[in-house]
């Protein structure tokens, strides 16, 4: 035999071995996967809704003084993975238990906290509709007539379309979606692929997630926090609602914010979705930008409470999974002027 | 002649190094003006009206640095705990032409303008600077006039800072990055610093860019107490609270070449050349022009119109992109040549 013919065929074997992904090019990037555990507590609420009264035959009681039928306030506890904001993790170098009364990432000297990676579990994504501005996620409606019952459900405010027409029914919302985005398919909208979070055995909710290429470093703490919905509208303190073609009166600066007399303030949205279509001119929302690097500035906003990991988990095995568990941890706003702010924004 | 394979395996060897200087890359220094200025550690003036504001204008001019490095002007001051603003106006002004429908171009038939920007932009007079302000620990430049010290050079204050995991993340400290402290050719950086008090701060004006026509890019900066928010209120209250573009706020930075310092401003200890206040040699017309440019109410064009006519008038053409000359029949224009514009309709 050859020294030729002995040769070729190892240059493959040994051509083929570098392909397969035997060769380790040093990199620390990795898909890192786990699960996030969000407490029961953050997915209750009590809805305060105005209802008529019955009589016994089921009709509406009128008042014999000026002939307008009667309300009564009715409370009803709400418990439903429908209530879980949008979820946000990031991995961090370090986390302080008590930075601001809760965990939160260590900042550097500029305020940033210099997340490694992170995801979010429920996305903005454009609503189709200027009601559903900054109140509807990705991944928690299965369909449309779900979503509309919800906020129908929760929130004492009727739903309209652009021209201020009743919704009455989950169609309406598509059909909006396809004539506005040119979509023909539910998949292509993204508002309805079903609640991502599951209870488990413990009664809390669930729901696996992948932070795609991230760079990872052993001794990452993984750490989140859930922005919870408002309880007037269901807004979402981390969508930007207005874009850069209407003011939103939130401050956007430390020196805005000092001026309206607190501390806290917003910055504008990376990707935010503006409807200029014939009739339909409105910033429909979009995800604020910095919330993994600056996650304090909106942890403590709104007249919703948020809720935040107690413990941060350590990653030190990128192929191993951590659970990271958002407990029953609210996060309070304890300045009253940030619900003035917030109040002016609706 | 022949190269021979050697020599150029010996350039490229010494190109690859990385550590060659190229001392002579870029236009070179002009006599007399500094590619580096350092005007020392200023203290915040007190303005209460805009005729205030406009006497404790700083003026200056500086050039290319004759090396790979871009120029520009820095001084310190140290922070009060209070707020302070840095304005800073590069020469002079600069607009994109006008490019929508033909129609709006042309002259009505009583005589009245188009659209205001019709007319172009004389690009080859216009710079730009880049306004960065951070604490003097963080800055990574060398402070200085070049003309005095060869070691000057313009910085930022990028720093590598550690994390607690040992890795190094590089961190901007620029305390106006994400501000107003944004804006291209030719158009005013402004940012307000909530400043510690005692704490050292140097603000670095890095000369992006300086003027085609004669390489000198003239500025003027304002370092006042209290927010940019209040200045600017200055110039509304002094204009009739009508619509302006912040081009308005400092005025008169377009200044004659070759001019002596002003005299206010050798007492100060200020780099040559450099001007106080009333004292600056502001290019005759300039003034009027940044005020037609910045005055919303004003039309532009008019001006462009009325200058083409003019030059005309005295036998002269437009100097673009080169020092003007009487005696060879130049004469320097701030419009551009509306000859480089689309042709009108007939």
């Amino acid at each position: 035999m050859s020294t030729d013919r002995l040769i070729r065929p190892l240059g493959g074997l040994v051509m083929t071995a570098l392909l397969t992904g035997c060769y380790d090019e040093g990199l620390s990037i990795f898909d890192l996967d786990g699960t996030v555990v969000v407490a029961r507590e953050a997915a209750t609420r009590t809805v305060v809704m105005r209802e008529p009264v019955l009589d016994e035959n089921g009709n509406p009681e009128i008042n014999p003084a000026d002939g307008k039928p009667i309300f009564e306030t009715v409370e009803t506890v709400v418990e439903d993975p429908n209530l879980i904001g949008p979820v946000y993790l990031g991995l961090y170098a370090e986390t302080e238990p008590n930075q601001y009364g809760y965990r939160h990432p260590v900042q550097g000297p500029d305020g940033k906290s210099f997340p490694y990676a992170g995801t979010t579990l429920g996305d903005f994504y454009h609503p189709c509709v200027q009601a559903l501005n900054c109140r509807v996620l990705s991944n928690r409606f299965g369909d449309f007539d779900e979503m509309l019952d919800w906020f129908d459900t929760m929130y004492d405010v009727p739903m309209v379309d652009d021209l201020m027409q009743d919704i009455t029914t989950g169609q309406q919302i598509r059909q909006a979606c396809i004539d506005l985005l040119f979509y023909t398919t539910d998949d292509e909208i993204r508002l309805t692929q079903g609640n991502q979070f599951v209870e488990n055995e413990d009664g809390d909710f669930e729901a696996p997630f992948r932070i795609w290429q991230a760079n990872f470093a052993a001794g990452l703490e993984a750490w989140a926090f859930m922005d919870a919905p408002d309880e007037v509208f269901g807004y979402f303190d981390t969508c930007w609602p207005h874009g850069d073609q209407q003011s939103d009166p939130r401050p956007t600066s430390l020196t805005e914010a000092q001026q309206q007399g607190t501390d806290l303030y917003v910055t504008p949205a990376g990707g935010n979705y503006f409807e200029n279509t014939y009739t339909r001119q409105y910033s429909v929302g979009g995800p604020a930008r910095d919330v993994l690097s600056d996650p304090w500035r909106y942890m403590a906003l709104g007249d919703g409470l948020n809720w935040v990991v107690t413990e941060a988990p350590v990653w030190e095995d990128p192929y191993e999974t951590v659970t990271v568990v958002i407990d029953d941890n609210p996060i309070i706003p304890d300045d009253a002027s940030v619900g003035v702010v917030e109040e002016e924004a609706q | 002649m022949m190269v021979s394979p050697r020599n150029l395996m010996v350039l490229a060897a010494v190109g690859m190094t990385g550590c060659m200087s190229f001392p002579n890359l870029g236009q070179q220094p002009i006599d007399g003006v500094p590619g580096v200025a350092h005007f020392g550690t200023l203290t915040p003036a007190t303005v209460a009206s805009y005729e205030d504001a406009q006497n404790r204008a700083v003026f200056g001019e500086v050039g290319p640095t004759g090396t790979s490095f871009a120029g520009g002007f820095t001084f310190d001051f140290v922070g009060t705990g209070e707020q302070v603003c840095i304005w800073v106006d590069p020469e002079i002004v600069t607009w994109n032409s006008y490019l929508g429908a033909i129609g709006d171009l042309v002259p009505a038939e009583d005589g009245a303008p188009g659209s205001a920007f019709a007319y172009p932009d004389n690009i080859g007079d216009d710079g730009d600077i880049d306004l960065r302000v951070g604490q003097s620990v963080f800055y990574t430049g060398t402070v200085g006039t070049d003309l005095e010290e060869a070691s000057a050079r313009i910085g930022n204050f990028l720093v590598d800072i550690t994390d607690s995991l040992g890795n190094t993340i590089p961190s901007d400290l620029d305390l106006c990055s994400g501000t107003a402290a944004l804006g291209g050719r030719g158009v005013p950086e402004l940012c307000t610093i909530d400043t510690i008090e005692g704490v050292s701060y140097t603000a670095a004006m890095q000369a992006f860019s300086v003027p085609l026509d004669d390489f000198r890019l003239s500025y003027g900066f304002l370092f006042v107490e209290g927010g940019c928010d209040e200045l600017a209120a200055l110039y509304s209250e002094f204009a009739g609270n009508k619509f302006y573009t912040k081009e308005c706020v400092l005025q008169g930075e377009g200044l004659i070449p070759g001019s002596e310092s002003g005299a206010a401003a050798a007492q100060a200890g200020f780099p040559t050349p450099s001007w106080i206040g009333g004292e600056a040699p502001v290019i005759p017309g300039s003034r009027d022009f940044e005020s037609n440019f910045c005055d919303d109410n004003i039309d532009l064009q008019t001006f462009c119109v009325t200058e083409a006519a003019d030059v005309e008038a005295r036998g002269l053409r437009c100097a673009w992109g080169e020092p003007a000359n009487e005696d060879e029949g130049t004469t320097r224009c701030f419009c551009g040549d509306p000859s480089t514009l689309p042709r009108l309709a007939d």
